[in-house]
């Protein structure tokens, strides 16, 4: 076979995905999202789930923050200057950061980045439930700014006995001692009813979301209802042709997925057809 | 430090923000590049992925290294590879089950389908289209760049990262095997299926 030939072949196995036109409007809500929204460099620590976790060592660190246990008690150990909103730990020539009071007013987080000499503003947004008490992105200016930081996970390079179930001991980041850049690290806080998530899982149905555990794929519209009313939560709906949510889609259309965007609200990706 | 309002990042419901339209080079540059090339890297994507939900996050995580990093994106022929190579490994990391659905993109997702019957590419059972699946990534990510992105040697070298004498080689191996796999006789169509079935556990 020649080269001509097998490239030839290979062509037309190309998938195609006939009638996706793409609006204007979407093109325009992407490029405006990404270079405004996000006004700075941004690393999202979303979902993150690495088969390598430890589930059952997230699961409770989760719990533990989602419950509120963060009590100042708790952290009170030595080497950490408490009681305080952050804890500040040397490690060589860096120091690593944690929050150790998630429900303290940003302003004292703030104010402690500033004793200690870090021009790093720590900010709190609504995220979905297990998003609650991490870290959700952190962002700077440049690359000069971003690549001076390491991301700690819960556990990592904990002080003594902490450990990745302890409230002291969640995610946090490492910094040098003369760090010079600029960052803002964004913490996932408990969202008000309505209050749009800037975080969330990929779907409803993952684990402590909305619809967690619910099996709600290719069922229909009519079978699923009544499942998500039973959570005590809102509907719209999303469709592959509609821009607009829409408020009611015949019963016999099949749920693809669902996701939810704010909260107390889920929204239906549904079609005429089941997904394969 | 001094307190400054909080950024929220803009969701699907950010229409109603009012966003300052400075000129900014940054961004100027940014829209010359999405507009460019966003439909061909969507195409990349789209044809990689079962579903047109994910092509849309993934891209929108493809444009949002693209911004972050717009100082170091090659100008001429070469942006376009440069810009497969990031959705490349934006499409590795979601492969490994590291992705993530953000609302940036809310409305690209509404306008893309879940896989349905026009999508041909899972159920092609032609000779071809299995020889095809049954290759290693690898090859099949070569043979893709050339077939469907139509891009040249030196173009693939910048997506892979590798120099484009690695490229020679690796293409002509790939197109080698391939062409082995197509003509393989019917007794080991056996064998086909298998290692297809494992490329299938990949994806």
């Amino acid at each position: 076979m020649k080269t001509h030939d097998i490239d030839a072949a290979v062509r037309g196995l190309a998938p195609t995905h006939a009638d996706e036109r793409i609006s204007d409007g979407a093109w325009t809500q992407l490029s405006e999202n990404v270079t405004s929204g996000v006004n700075e460099p941004v690393i999202s620590l979303g979902a993150r789930r690495g088969p390598a976790r430890p589930r059952l060592l997230l699961a409770a660190a989760c719990t533990l923050l989602i419950a509120g246990v963060v009590g100042a008690t708790l952290v009170n150990r030595p080497d950490q200057d408490q009681p305080q909103a952050l804890s500040f730990t040397p490690h060589g020539d860096k120091i690593v950061v944690r929050v150790v009071d998630l429900n303290a007013d940003p302003k004292r987080y703030n104010a402690e980045f500033k004793k200690m000499g870090l021009d790093i503003k720590l900010t709190v947004v609504p995220v979905s439930p297990p998003f609650v008490g991490q870290m959700v992105s952190f962002s700077g200016r440049s690359e000069h700014d971003m690549n001076q930081l390491n991301r700690l996970e819960p556990g990592e390079l904990c002080n003594g006995t902490l450990n990745a179930s302890d409230p002291g001991c969640q995610d946090g980041l490492e910094v040098p001692k003369n760090y010079d850049g600029h960052t803002e690290i964004q913490f996932g806080r408990a969202a008000k009813p309505g209050e749009m998530y800037q975080h969330m899982s990929g779907s409803a149905t993952e684990k402590g979301e909305a619809l967690a555990g619910l099996k709600i794929r290719n069922k229909t519209v009519a079978e699923v209802l009544p499942l998500v009313e039973a959570r005590g939560v809102k509907v719209d709906f999303r469709t592959a042709t509609d821009a607009k949510p829409s408020e009611s889609v015949p019963g016999t259309w099949y749920v693809h997925d669902a996701t939810s965007y704010v909260s107390g609200l889920v929204s239906l990706f549904v079609g005429p057809k089941p997904e394969k | 430090m001094t307190q400054t309002p909080i950024k929220a990042w803009a969701g699907p419901m950010s229409e109603g923000v009012v966003h300052d339209p400075p000129p900014d080079p940054r961004r100027v540059r940014f829209e010359e590049v999405f507009g460019a090339h966003r439909e061909a890297v969507l195409g990349y994507l789209r044809r990689r992925t079962d579903s047109g939900h994910d092509a849309a996050d993934l891209l929108a995580d493809t444009f949002l290294v693209a911004w972050r990093r717009l100082d170091d994106i090659p100008s001429g022929n070469q942006t376009g590879p440069w810009l497969y190579g990031v959705a490349r490994r934006v499409l590795a990391n979601h492969r490994r089950g590291e992705g993530r659905r953000h609302a940036l993109a809310t409305k690209l997702r509404q306008e893309l389908t879940e896989p349905d019957e026009t999508d041909t590419s899972l159920s092609d059972d032609s000779p071809a289209a299995r020889a095809f699946r049954a290759l290693p990534e690898q090859d099949r990510e070569l043979l893709s760049l050339v077939a469907w992105e139509e891009l040249d040697t030196a173009q693939i070298a910048t997506v892979l990262g590798i120099t484009r004498n690695a490229v020679r080689i690796r293409l002509h191996r790939a197109r080698k095997r391939f062409a082995k796999l197509l003509n393989a006789p019917l007794a080991n169509r056996n064998l086909v299926a298998l290692t297809e079935e494992a490329s299938h556990e990949d994806a």
